[in-house]
């Protein structure tokens, strides 16, 4: 059958961005090249010549200065795919064997982490407030939702020491 | 007499380094990755998410200033303290080669 294009849901974890760059570059290697992020989590591809692609993913949320930013990528040869939730989906068209980095020392891809964590740690008093409130209300369906809230809680926990965990050992080599 | 207060900023990465050099003259986010390849011959690339992270730090630092924008790009050039900087790193950097040359036998 030959389809145009496809949607894929995929999800993944915040720490290993790079496993999901290397997978979009596989997608590119069998001529799926990334069109669109739908919803987080949801891509979809169109169908193409095979290319030896590099995706990379910078986490950038708000600021004032995006104009510049998105113009210094452009700038550099990367093309802007899209942003979900902070992400940021580039591509640059390389010859077989080319390399090519948004961040070309580990330094500086530690702040790309360290604005993640920044980000995260706002929803913890966020989380634990809404926590709070509906263990006050009680009643039905309150229990249920409470052990939804821990959970989003102790997830975002585990996200957080895992990135912390990354930072580290990006610092360490 | 060289500013003490510099000294925690040393030593320098290469790209900043090299980003610093590059900016004895006004130049945008792109000038800036082209000049430190040709400056450094080839042996420092800056991508665009290291630079546009050192061009907030080093504004905020103030050892660079933004000098004027066009069409969406940011022109950057040295501060006096960028120049100090630049000159403190320089001195280290030459001390190191001079001994390295001493006692470097061939």
């Amino acid at each position: 059958m030959n389809q145009s294009h496809r949607t894929v849901f995929r999800w993944w974890w915040a720490w290993a961005d790079e496993a999901e760059e290397r997978w979009l570059e596989d997608m590119a290697r069998q001529g799926w090249h990334l069109d669109q992020i739908v919803f987080p989590c949801v891509y979809r591809f169109r169908a193409g010549e095979p290319r030896h692609d590099v995706y990379r993913l910078d986490f950038v949320a708000g600021g004032d200065r995006r104009a510049e930013y998105f113009q210094l990528f452009r700038d550099a040869g990367w093309q802007h795919l899209g942003q979900e939730g902070g992400w940021q989906y580039f591509r640059k068209t390389v010859r077989p064997g080319e390399a090519a980095e948004i961040y070309t020392d580990n330094a500086s891809k530690v702040t790309k982490y360290q604005r993640l964590v920044r980000v995260l740690v706002i929803f913890i008093p966020i989380l634990m407030f809404n926590l709070l409130i509906t263990q006050r209300h009680g009643g039905w369906p309150g229990p249920w939702i409470q052990g939804v809230q821990a959970g989003v809680l102790a997830l975002l926990a585990f996200a957080l020491v895992r990135i912390g965990l990354r930072i580290r050992e990006l610092k360490k080599s | 007499m060289p500013d003490p207060n510099l000294d925690k900023h040393l030593p320098l990465s290469e790209s900043t380094f090299y980003i610093l050099l590059s900016l004895g003259e006004p130049r945008h986010g792109y000038g800036v990755m082209q000049r430190v390849a040709e400056l450094s011959e080839g042996t420092v690339a800056v991508g665009p998410g290291t630079l546009y992270g050192a061009f907030c730090t080093l504004e905020k630092q103030g050892f660079i200033r933004n000098v004027r924008e066009e069409d969406r790009r940011k022109y950057y050039e040295l501060t006096e303290a960028g120049r100090e900087l630049l000159a403190a790193q320089l001195r280290r950097v030459e001390i190191m080669a001079r001994r390295g040359r001493d006692r470097l036998p061939g």
